[in-house]
């Protein structure tokens, strides 16, 4: 059974869900050694390979296998020590596109304490910016580089953010009324995974647009 | 690696605009269900070879840990191509879907990237909205109107393609391209959405439609 | 919808009408409430058939008026007010459409949401769901080898229906308490917050599920 709130047809899941993440498998796999490891050199996957494994099929190995999850550097020591210093100047978009889904996934598999400390102490460093800019940053070099940082989450809760302060514009300096053509929607697809803020925001967007709707009267 | 020609298929809607649709791509569909194909041969001969062991399941998997290992990544596998064909389908019936509410003009122009199976869906799905908007049958109202909250009554309109007379509710209108006309903002909507008018930004129409 | 009329009396407990609004404020709440809510809430029949009988006698009005040249003015007034409860009505009946869709078979199967449905939309759903199920299965489940056909099940040795969407309760909500409810518990933790009247909150939809439905607390 699904969770609540999970979409088996979510694209953007299936699409974290294409990350590799490195493991070793304790035990081998027959029939299927260069299919699942291109450098495998027989027919067979022999046991305590090292390997990068999508993120879709690391439940299954985990359990049949005893793969061994290494974390992947992107959740790494090093990298805790460089949010510690300056959460915003990171660049989670190249590292990991997904980086808070993938971290969720992971979780479920390892539970590493160490794991949810590093991915609150990324978005608590980054969020806050983040807001700031989606509601008053203008279009630029300086938004181009900060919208290159951002993971997908992250690039979510900005426009999310960016919406909902030109809905509020909208309304605050439209007279006229005139018909245009329909707004591109952003489609909610939100999960019980994502950080709690998005949700927020957009809501917000969702009443800043409410509001332009109903305020002729 | 497994399951790499499916996401190449959700990759193809994902990177494009939520208006737009890629043709339906067959060829891939294909490959990708000849791939699960050839996972579930090589799964039902390690099924028969645990059948023939004649020993159950859990003890097949303890002496034989690595077919055992075979067989459950090649279940997942077929799993794996499954979801990402299914949500191919389901997401591009979506996109269809969102462009019958949006505008008919781009329901029609995406056509020729649809398939067959897509048209007669994009055709259902059509009949079943109609349904469920008219009256007796269903809540007789048209929910596919209102893009804004109305406001005036009455839209000022310039005319962008020439459809000749025009029958309305309201009266006959002689839609002349480049000419401007005042209608009822419900019926103007559709004429809109459609392309055939365009709404004009400030109320400087003085060409007022005579009764 | 801004503006809050004073409530009734105490003694009037029916709580659609405790505070006296009118059905056009009413359906602008419930367009609100169901645009917020993540999942889909109790059709308001009895509301929905009202407001369509004033419209019904508001058009006849209006059709009376045209004859009349001198009244052109309150024609307009008449045509604006009708558009705008017409268009809050499609507004509604256009969110839990949308909704009903996305979380179709979860709708039908569940016998407490599919009460929440209208007879239309019942018929729609089921329409609706036979539609797309049938389209998925042409494309992609013909195709698949035994045991891997289903539409609700990913393969024949899966436990449950796995691949029906549910709502997800969790998503937070802006609220607005419209009546005193002492503590409320929002978390599984039994943390608890007091709510008071014109309090405003955002707060996971789950624990204020009932509250919402009871129309204690309005979503904004």
């Amino acid at each position: 059974m699904l969770d609540e709130g999970q979409d088996f047809y979510d694209v953007t899941s299936i699409m974290a869900e294409e990350t590799l993440i490195p493991a070793v498998v304790r035990r081998g796999v027959k029939g299927l050694g260069p299919a699942l490891d291109p450098s495998c050199p027989g027919h067979d996957l022999p046991a305590n390979t090292q390997l990068d494994l999508p993120l879709w099929l690391l439940p299954t190995m985990a359990g049949r296998t005893s793969a061994h999850v290494v974390l992947p550097r992107f959740y790494g020591e090093k990298m805790r020590r460089k949010l510690q210093a300056g959460a915003h100047c990171e660049d989670l978009r190249s590292r990991c596109f997904y980086f808070y889904d993938v971290a969720q996934a992971l979780h479920a598999i390892v539970q590493q304490p160490a794991l949810s400390h590093l991915t609150q102490l990324a978005f608590k460093g980054r969020f806050k910016e983040l807001l700031t800019k989606a509601h008053t940053a203008a279009e630029g070099p300086a938004l181009t580089k900060l919208k290159g940082k951002l993971s997908a989450e992250e690039a979510a809760l900005f426009s999310a953010g960016a919406e909902s302060m030109a809905a509020f514009e909208r309304w605050r300096y439209s007279t006229s009324t005139a018909i245009r053509g329909p707004r591109a929607q952003s489609k909610p697809r939100l999960g019980p995974a994502r950080p709690a803020l998005q949700d927020i925001a957009n809501q917000a967007a969702h009443a800043n647009s409410r509001r332009t709707g109903t305020s002729h009267q | 690696m497994f399951g790499k020609r499916a996401v190449e298929l959700i990759n193809e809607i994902a990177n494009c605009t939520p208006e737009n649709l890629p043709a339906y791509n067959d060829e891939l569909v294909r490959l990708v269900i000849e791939e699960v194909n050839e996972h579930y041969n090589q799964m039902s001969d390690l099924v028969r070879s645990m059948n023939r062991s004649g020993q159950d399941s859990a003890e097949w998997g303890m002496e034989h840990p690595e077919e055992a290992s075979a067989l459950v990544v090649h279940h997942a596998c077929i799993l794996r191509n499954k979801r990402l064909l299914m949500t191919y389908v389901k997401e591009r019936a979506e996109r269809i879907k969102s462009l019958k509410w949006s505008s008919r003009t781009a329901a029609m122009s995406i056509r020729p990237q649809l398939s067959a199976t897509e048209v007669e869906f994009q055709q259902a799905y059509d009949r079943l909205l109609t349904k469920y908007c008219r009256k007796g049958t269903g809540v007789g109202m048209d929910l596919t109107l209102d893009t804004t909250p109305p406001s005036d009554p009455e839209l000022s309109v310039r005319v962008r393609k020439d459809c000749g007379e025009v029958v309305l509710p309201s009266g006959t209108f002689f839609l002349k391209k480049n000419t401007c006309h005042i209608m009822p903002r419900e019926e103007a909507e559709g004429l809109i959405r459609d392309g055939y008018v365009e709404a004009l930004e400030h109320d400087n129409c003085l060409l007022r439609w005579d009764t | 919808m801004e503006s809050e009329a004073a409530p009734g009396s105490a003694s009037q407990l029916d709580p659609t009408n405790l505070y006296g609004e009118s059905d056009v404020a009413t359906i602008k709440q419930a367009l609100i409430n169901e645009q917020v809510c993540p999942e889909l809430l109790q059709y308001q029949e009895d509301l929905v058939n009202r407001l369509e009988s004033q419209i019904s006698h508001q058009e006849a009005i209006i059709k009376d008026l045209n004859e009349d040249p001198e009244q052109d003015l309150l024609r307009m007034i008449y045509t604006v007010e009708l558009q705008r409860i017409k268009y809050s009505l499609r507004c509604y009946l256009r969110a839990r459409l949308k909704k009903l869709e996305q979380h179709v078979m979860h709708c039908l199967d569940d016998p407490n949401m599919k009460d929440r449905l209208s007879d239309k939309e019942v018929k729609y759903a089921e329409d609706y769901f036979l539609l797309l199920g049938q389209h998925i299965s042409t494309n992609v489940l013909s195709a698949m080898p035994q045991d891997f056909k289903g539409l609700l099940r990913q393969s024949s040795v899966s436990e449950a229906n796995d691949t029906l969407a549910r709502p997800n309760l969790d998503k937070h909500v802006f609220c607005r308490v419209l009546e005193d409810q002492g503590s409320v518990e929002v978390d599984e933790q039994g943390e608890t917050v007091d709510f008071s009247k014109d309090d405003l909150y955002v707060v996971r939809y789950r624990p204020i599920q009932d509250l919402v439905r009871d129309s204690w607390v309005q979503l904004i």
